[in-house]
């Protein structure tokens, strides 16, 4: 199962008490959006529980700091070092990580964002 | 200097990775009132935590009152910092937060009412309090109920790497793409540890024996490797990857160079290296900043790195030497008068002398070098008697 980080999604129906799991480790529950997980989630505990839910594994996908694009992460040259459950929920995107600015970019879009 | 000290951000928007944080952060230390929560940063090792902590001060402007670990044992002490009075009156209208970082480094070390006396400065507290952990225990749990808690994660790798460019760009140098990627896969998502790989691969201009975070060596293995390390650097990244207290890497140290075959003046130089780290360590131990621990595996790589290049020595453990230190400290009068005589001959203070030149000296008698000790030393005939005795009484030691 894929998920995309900051991007909400639905699952098959769940039980009450893996939903009940879901909310305590910081995923966010929407009656028409679906369920959403972000960077206050426990991305270990929630494969954890969709495992044993829905016998599936879950790859998380996350999106570009800058331009909320999805990091293409099948095709990343740290694909096989890099744990995503692991690491905070924004990457960058090929078009972004490729600028030759990218850092004054990143620095001055996330400045940006605080009033 | 070490580029992660060097480069460390001082604006909350120049670090990378954890970004909603970062601003969650800001946001909670902006909106505090008296009565809100405190904050507890929680993450992995070198992932800027307490970057995040001074560079939010420095851009919201506020004054950080750094509490440790002496301070938060007694409840008088705290209430200095924290309440109307004292320190915090003396600030003039300037705003201030508390930060205790490393809180559970400090509550691993030993069981006091720390924690009571915390949970009731949460209450008094007219300032902000902030918090900063790697590992989530029990009292560190129970810390987080009373807290905001931020979590924070390992760094993604292109985030990295796109810092580490910047670095190198910042000190004019040109890094090739096959090692910067290197640098990064080795890091497992710990900027600091990127960082000094990065300094060391550009300094070796190569990626070989480059140290993931997550590599801790066993004493003896570690001790070995750093007196093969090639650099103040890689020295200094062996040694604090040792899995061992302190005090007996000090103590392994000092048993393999005083064993060595190295020249008289270069031992003695080392031990007097050794002898400053010895010195910062009981500081450490009294005043309770772990923190400073740091300074301590940086003095020793930089101390011995540069003053035994081109030796290679390898961990010896049969040394007689530290039992005797402990026995001079505690009785032998008559040590101490020799002490006090040969430290003026020789230009060093006593204590050094009994704590690093005597047991040498023992040392080197047991080795039956008694000559190279008379040239070296220029003894009375007392003297060596004394110093032999010394010696005879240890081997039943
Ligand atoms: N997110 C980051 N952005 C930029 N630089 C960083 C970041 N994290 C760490 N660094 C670099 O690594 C050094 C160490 O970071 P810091 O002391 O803040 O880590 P920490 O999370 O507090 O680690 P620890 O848990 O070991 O105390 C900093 O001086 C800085 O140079
Ligand atoms: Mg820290």
């Amino acid at each position: 199962m894929k998920i995309v980080l900051n991007e909400w999604f639905k699952l098959p129906r769940l039980g009450k008490e893996t939903f009940i799991k879901l909310m305590s480790i910081g995923v966010k529950y929407d009656k028409t959006k679906g369920f959403l997980v972000n960077e206050g989630t426990n991305l270990l505990s929630f494969s954890s529980v969709i495992k044993e839910a829905l016998r599936e594994e879950v790859e998380f996908y996350p999106k570009c700091a800058i331009d909320e694009l999805v990091t293409p992460c099948d095709i990343c040259a740290y694909r096989e070092v890099c744990d995503r459950k692991e690491i905070s929920s924004k990457c960058l995107c090929d078009e972004c990580y490729n600028n030759r600015d990218i850092f004054t970019f990143y620095t001055t879009n996330l400045a940006s964002k605080i009033e | 200097m070490l580029w992660a000290e060097k480069y460390r951000p001082d604006n909350p928007f120049q670090l990378v990775g954890n970004e909603e944080v970062r601003l969650e952060f800001i946001k909670w230390l902006k909106n505090w009132k008296e009565n809100s929560k405190a904050a507890l940063l929680i993450g992995p090792p070198g992932i800027g935590k307490t970057t995040l902590v001074y560079a939010c001060a420095k851009f919201l402007k506020y004054k950080v009152l750094e509490l440790n670990a002496s301070d938060v044992r007694t409840k008088g002490k705290l209430e200095i910092f924290l309440k109307p009075g004292l320190i915090y009156s003396n600030l003039f209208g300037e705003k201030a937060f508390a930060f205790l970082d490393e809180v559970d480094g400090i509550y691993g070390k030993q069981d006091y009412g720390g924690l009571e006396f915390l949970l009731e400065a949460l209450k008094f507290s007219k300032v902000p309090m902030v918090f900063a952990a790697n590992k989530e225990d029990e009292r560190i749990k129970k810390l987080a109920s009373h807290c905001e808690v931020f979590r924070m994660k390992k760094i993604a790798p292109r985030l990295i790497e796109i810092y580490l460019r910047h670095v190198l760009k910042r000190e004019g140098l040109e890094g090739d793409d096959g090692l910067i990627r290197e640098v990064v896969k080795s890091c497992e998502g710990d900027l600091r540890s990127a960082l000094n790989n990065l300094q060391l691969a550009m300094a070796n201009k190569s990626t070989e024996g480059l140290l993931t975070p997550s590599v801790q060596f066993p004493l003896e293995e570690g001790i070995t490797k750093f007196f093969q390390a090639k650099d103040i650097y890689e020295a200094y990244e062996i040694l604090s990857s040792i899995k061992a207290e302190p005090m007996d890497k000090l103590r392994a140290l000092y048993n393999t160079l005083i064993v060595s075959e190295l020249p008289l003046d270069l031992k003695l130089e080392s031990l007097k290296v050794l002898s400053y780290a010895d010195e910062l360590l009981n500081r450490i131990l009294k005043t309770q900043e772990w923190r400073q621990l740091k300074y301590l595996d940086r003095l020793l790589a930089f101390g011995l790195n540069n003053l035994l290049k081109g030796y290679t020595l390898s961990y010896r453990e049969d040394s007689l030497s530290w039992p005797l230190k402990l026995r001079i400290w505690n009785d032998s009068k008559n040590l101490r008068d020799l002490a006090l005589y040969l430290s003026k001959q020789f230009h060093v203070s006593s204590k050094d002398f009994l704590a690093f030149y005597l047991p040498l000296m023992i040392v080197l008698f047991k080795k039956k070098r008694l000559e190279d000790m008379f040239r070296a030393l220029g003894l009375t005939e007392n003297m060596i008697k004394a110093i032999n005795k010394e010696a005879k009484s240890l081997e039943v030691d």
